[in-house]
């Protein structure tokens, strides 16, 4: 169970273990540009786009799930843990959402998603990186 | 409830210069948020990430490769969490073990469709 994955880590104090079965998991960052370009990606899925709902068919029980997440937000920062608002014209790199999905290796969900992300054209990015996991 | 998801962003350990006891007892501070969160009922998700980054980008889909203690704003792992707002949430993130490293907590609302 995820949970217990998420709870059972020591980055850097074991290996990865192999796993019982061939699948990886990795977490897919949707980053845009700019607010605008963020805007611009929402409003053209909203208006009847299907370029996600395309690719999570294509991906098909390989999909484990997924989210688009609201541009605004909230961090918190540092010794102080200081609280700042996140909204502006001026914030680079947005994620816009991410996907949760397996595949055999790296280059497998490599491929995917330079065959799946519908939002390339526009100058968006994608950031692959492997869930960290533990033999439960 | 809404959902939020909580983004965790900071240096990776292996470059902020952590004694094995330092790394064992932020392991725990870890192991109890996620702990009383899921007690709480609150959790619905979370990993941590490796700490290699590969990157595909733009109408090329080209393919980049850093390696994460290069990167100042890692992203080290998320959790989603149900909460009432974003006010809830920030709350919740009072328990993250890492602001004495610098790390931030990225609180963003997921969406939800009508559809």
């Amino acid at each position: 169970m995820k949970l217990e994955k998420a709870l059972g880590i020591w980055p850097g104090a074991l290996l990865p273990i192999k796993q019982n079965h061939p699948m990886k998991e990795f977490m897919l960052f949707f980053i845009f540009e700019d607010l605008a370009a963020l805007e611009k990606a929402n409003q053209a899925e909203m208006n009847g786009g299907n370029g996600c709902f395309s690719w999570i068919e294509k991906l098909e029980g390989k999909y484990v799930g997924g989210n688009a997440l609201r541009p605004e937000g909230k961090r918190v920062s540092g010794k102080d843990r200081v609280v700042t608002d996140r909204a502006g014209s001026e914030i680079k790199e947005m994620i816009g959402g991410y996907f949760l999905v397996k595949a055999k290796d790296l280059e497998e969900v490599t491929r995917s998603v330079q065959e799946g992300f519908w939002e390339f054209d526009s100058g968006a990015t994608v950031e692959i990186r492997e869930v960290m996991a533990m033999e439960s | 409830m809404k959902q939020f998801m909580m983004i965790f962003l900071g240096a990776d350990y292996s470059t902020v210069g952590q004694s094995p006891e330092q790394m064992q007892e932020r392991m725990g501070k870890w192991f109890a948020w996620g702990d009383k969160m899921a007690k709480a009922g609150v959790l619905r998700s979370g990993d941590a990430l490796d700490k290699a980054v590969r990157r595909v980008s733009g109408p090329k889909r080209t393919v980049t490769d850093r390696a994460g203690s290069e990167i100042k704003e890692l992203i080290g792992g998320y959790y989603v969490v149900a909460a009432k707002d974003m006010d809830a949430v920030v709350e919740i993130a009072q328990d993250y073990p890492d602001y004495d490293l610098n790390g931030t907590v990225e609180i963003r609302e997921v969406m939800v469709f009508d559809k």
